[in-house]
């Protein structure tokens, strides 16, 4: 797990902005365009410190993956909890709904939810929570499936654990550990998704720093000047990049067998409920899963 | 069989319906006075009171939300679209245009990404562990961390401009294809090629295939006849899905690359807020990724030899 390490270069990226911002925010210094200087990063078309805004941008773009995905992490667990607990119409209703989202594509949908929206941050959010919820929602309710029938909950409810209230408390811890392990595998193209809905435009205005934003405005300046862009490109890429590596050493921490995928068959109960989450992550038509046989 | 299909054209329809509501809706979510829009695009002069009324009704505005819908979608089956707000023609002459140069874009980048990923996969599968595969890993790894936003400057900043060998923005010549199809088919690559990667895995983990090589059969082919054959099932729905998802993902490329698609024409209908031409755009990019899921959904189906009742759906 040498990606734990990589990981720890994109948490650290996350602190980083509160800590020490490299310089001021907006400096609109005089000079327009300047390679590595006195400003490490040079200066953009404005004048303002690319290193600066790059780390502020962190913030930005960061903080907007992590809200947006700890907001369809929520979404996702109530829909699905919901669902599978009460199953029924509801159920029915919920995974209807869930799967015609799924159906469509999702940054085309995205787009147009914050294409209508007043352009910014809060756009961007709406339009990615609306359509990433689907998929978490569909693995949550799998995994409430499987745990409704499990001897605590019966157990608990025999001895009179009055509502749905208090054995939500025996199925949401269970739940959302497995829920977060899903999550930072997703979240490296979530960041991704947000920069990329920024980067047309859809999301922060101007002066604000983000990534997405920067690179579009770097455009301008491209050819001959690609520091504007470069500078904020590789700092999305080297997040995402640490983003993938933390998830992938996570999902190989509690999945012992990532190499050989044949030899799942004897694993029991993390493999298969692993292989439940990715064969509903993956939605392959046909129910055809990108899993071993011995798998469920 | 004929169950399956017909469960699945029924799905088709709901998601179609749908896609139609959820679009018009869209649509009227909009800020703004669409009669108004029309009138300040087609006349020289700021409109008056009076004719944005009389223009609201006439494109029946003022009915209730069902009503306009109904309308709408009766407009919409015929082939009428309604007026782009900017450029004052129809909706439809504009996606005419526009859709094939997008579907070419989409083919190509499918193409060049299958001819990158499939061969990687395959030598990646059949030394797990080797130094090809470990490269081909990390660059799956990689290719799923690098936007198309930035990859397509890249390619730009290396290609066309320090040695000035392709062509960048425009239409004109075939080689203007080769910059955005590239961006394109890296992004999928990645993922075709670790995919591709496990299916072959897994194929050749199979105990047939194993019993296949005890006996002495050559590797080449233990590979084809045996493992590939049945790999191939998730491969062809993993293409299908990539095509699906180009068509998703193509219109960044294509806005960055000004190639005259579907997808420019979205951006810029973003930035100048024209709703009909936005409207009109999310529908067939929705139509076309829905119809390709549901291409492949048949062609698993029909492919897969075990039938339904082997086939595992949650």
């Amino acid at each position: 797990m040498g990606g734990m390490i990589l990981a720890s270069a994109g948490l650290a990226a996350l602190f980083a902005p509160w800590v020490a911002p490299a310089d001021p925010l907006l400096i609109t210094g005089d000079r327009l365009q300047g390679p590595s200087l006195a400003h490490l990063l040079g200066t953009d078309l404005l004048g303002r410190d690319v290193l600066s805004r790059v780390v502020h941008g962190a913030r930005l773009s960061l903080g907007a993956g992590a809200l947006a995905g700890v907001s369809v992490m929520t979404v996702g667990v109530l829909v699905g909890v919901v669902a599978g607990y009460l199953g029924g119409v509801i159920d029915s209703l919920l995974m209807r709904l869930a799967e015609l989202v799924l159906a469509l594509p999702g940054m085309i949908l995205a787009f147009a939810i914050a294409a209508v929206l007043r352009p910014g941050i809060t756009a961007v959010l709406v339009g990615l929570v609306s359509v990433w919820w689907a998929s978490f929602s569909r693995v949550v309710r799998s995994l409430v499936l499987g745990l409704r029938t499990r001897d605590y909950i019966t157990a608990s409810r025999a001895s009179g654990a009055g509502h749905a209230r208090v054995i939500v408390r025996h199925v949401l811890p269970n739940v959302t550990s497995q829920v977060a392990v899903l999550m930072t595998l997703r979240m490296g193209r979530l960041v991704l998704a947000v920069g990329g809905l920024s980067f047309i435009g859809l999301g922060p205005q101007p002066p604000t720093p983000e990534w997405g934003a920067m690179l579009n405005e770097g455009r301008a300046a491209f050819p001959s000047y690609p520091h504007v862009m470069l500078a904020p490109g590789l700092a999305l890429m080297t997040v995402v990049l640490g983003l993938n590596l933390l998830g992938d050493g996570l999902r190989d921490a509690l999945d012992p067998r990532t190499g050989n995928l044949a030899d799942a068959r004897g694993l029991g109960r993390e493999t298969s409920r692993w292989c439940v989450a990715r064969r509903l992550l993956w939605r392959v038509p046909g129910g055809q899963p990108p899993c071993p046989p011995g798998c469920r | 069989m004929t169950q399956l299909f017909l469960r699945r054209t029924g799905w088709l329809c709901v998601v179609l319906i749908a896609i139609s509501a959820l679009t018009f809706w869209l649509g009227t979510l909009v800020p703004g006075n669409p009669a108004e829009m029309i009138l300040l695009a087609t006349q020289s002069e700021p409109p008056t009171e009076l004719q944005i009324r009389a223009k609201r009704s006439e494109l029946g505005l003022d009915r209730p939300l069902p009503d306009q819908y109904q309308r709408w979608l009766s407009r919409a089956v015929r082939g009428d679209l309604g007026v782009s707000w900017t450029r004052s023609v129809t909706v439809t002459s504009l996606i005419v245009e526009r859709l094939p140069r997008t579907v070419l874009l989409a083919a190509a980048g499918l193409a060049l990404s299958l001819m990158i990923a499939l061969p990687l996969g395959l030598a990646s599968a059949r030394r797990p562990g080797s130094r090809i595969d470990s490269a081909c890993r990390a660059w799956s790894l990689v290719g799923g961390s690098l936007p198309a936003y930035l990859l397509a400057y890249l390619l730009i900043l290396v290609l066309a401009v320090k040695l000035q060998l392709l062509p960048v923005l425009g239409f004109d010549s075939p080689l203007h294809l080769v910059l955005p199809a590239l961006t394109l088919a890296v992004g999928s690559a990645a993922s075709i090629t670790r995919f591709t990667r496990n299916a072959v895995l897994d194929a050749m983990s199979q105990s047939h295939v194993r019993a296949a090589a005890a006996r002495g059969v050559p590797e080449n082919a233990v590979l084809r006849v045996h493992a590939l054959r049945n790999a191939s099932l998730p491969i062809v729905t993993m293409v299908g899905l990539s095509l699906a998802g180009l068509i998703g993902g193509a219109f960044v490329v294509e806005w960055i690359f000004n190639w005259p698609g579907m997808g420019t024409l979205a951006v810029e209908a973003i930035n100048t807020k024209d709703y009909p031409v936005i409207q009109a755009f999310v529908l067939f990019s929705a139509l076309a990724y829905v119809i390709v899921n549901f291409a492949v959904d048949l062609l698993c189906a029909a492919l897969d030899p075990r039938g339904d009742r082997a086939r595992a759906s949650i």
